[in-house]
């Protein structure tokens, strides 16, 4: 993978990001416009449209988790390379004394 | 998070200021709502809440850009002190003899030099080689930034299916109340 690639990857993960995130914004919105015009006599609908929140939290909750378990791996995977080319190097030293 | 009332003490059901003067129990139905949670006897306030902690959740993640750019940067970084410390060694490389050099190169799969002008050469070569150390770290260092593409795109994207279709219990409702 060469620097264009690496930057494209990047690229594309952030614009992922912020459609993900504009269209659940959008969508908060859009329920907090429906909200605004239920009558509150219209309990059941509200209470599913409570019930709704619940799932709408733990589906945005789980979509930022992906992106930080993916920016966390690759982080602890570069990480991990760096110290292992760095222990290659003083073996490869070792040896050739 | 609504509190409970044994959770909270300014929400106890039984607060001393609300007895009566003869210290009689309020009525039942007043004992009885503070119990019951806000999103039950509002179910508005409650929607509106969790709007509101959905919205806070969404700002609080506006790291994440910044971080995928520490992650990309990381990586040329990387990218470029490995080539750099290869050509290095590609310099010791070039004092050898000719056949000294073809010696090298010759033996063994796994000798220093060799996986280090492998690098040089072809990065996607040394993929496809593998095996050595530093042939296995580039294979590694190539398939690390897909692993996460992969795993982005294999979120679900709830919302996405959502707003996509068009469909379902929001777009139902909002249509009946617009």
């Amino acid at each position: 993978m060469n620097k264009s690639q690496i930057t494209q990857t990047a690229t594309e993960a952030e614009e992922l990001y912020k459609i993900v995130m504009n269209l659940y914004w959008t969508y908060l919105n859009t329920l907090e416009t429906y909200v605004q015009n239920i009558p509150e006599t219209e309990t059941g609908i509200l209470n599913e449209l409570n019930k709704e929140m619940q799932e709408v939290q733990s589906a945005l909750e789980h979509d930022i988790g992906v992106f930080e378990k993916a920016i966390q791996s690759d982080t602890e995977g570069l990480h991990q390379l760096k110290d292992k080319l760095k222990i290659d190097s003083i073996y490869e030293n070792l040896k050739n004394k | 998070m609504q509190k409970t009332p044994h959770e909270s003490p300014e929400t106890n059901p039984l607060p001393p200021q609300e007895m009566g003067a003869d210290n009689t129990m309020p009525p039942a139905q007043d004992v009885v709502s503070e119990y019951v949670p806000e999103s039950i006897k509002q179910p508005k306030v409650g929607i509106f809440k969790a709007i509101d902690t959905a919205k806070q959740t969404i700002i609080g993640s506006k790291s994440i850009p910044t971080e995928i750019n520490t992650l990309k940067d990381s990586y040329i970084d990387f990218y470029k002190q490995t080539i750099t410390s290869n050509l290095k060694a590609l310099g010791k490389l070039a004092t050898l003899h000719p056949i000294q050099a073809v010696k090298e190169f010759a033996s063994g799969a796994t000798g220093n030099l060799r996986n280090m002008a492998n690098i040089v050469t072809s990065p996607s070569r040394l993929a496809v080689a593998g095996g050595a150390s530093v042939a296995g770290l580039a294979k590694k260092t190539a398939r690390l930034p897909f692993k996460a593409a992969a795993g982005i795109a294999k979120s679900p994207l709830w919302v996405w299916e959502k707003m996509k279709n068009g469909t379902g219990k929001l777009f139902d409702i909002g249509k009946r109340f617009q």
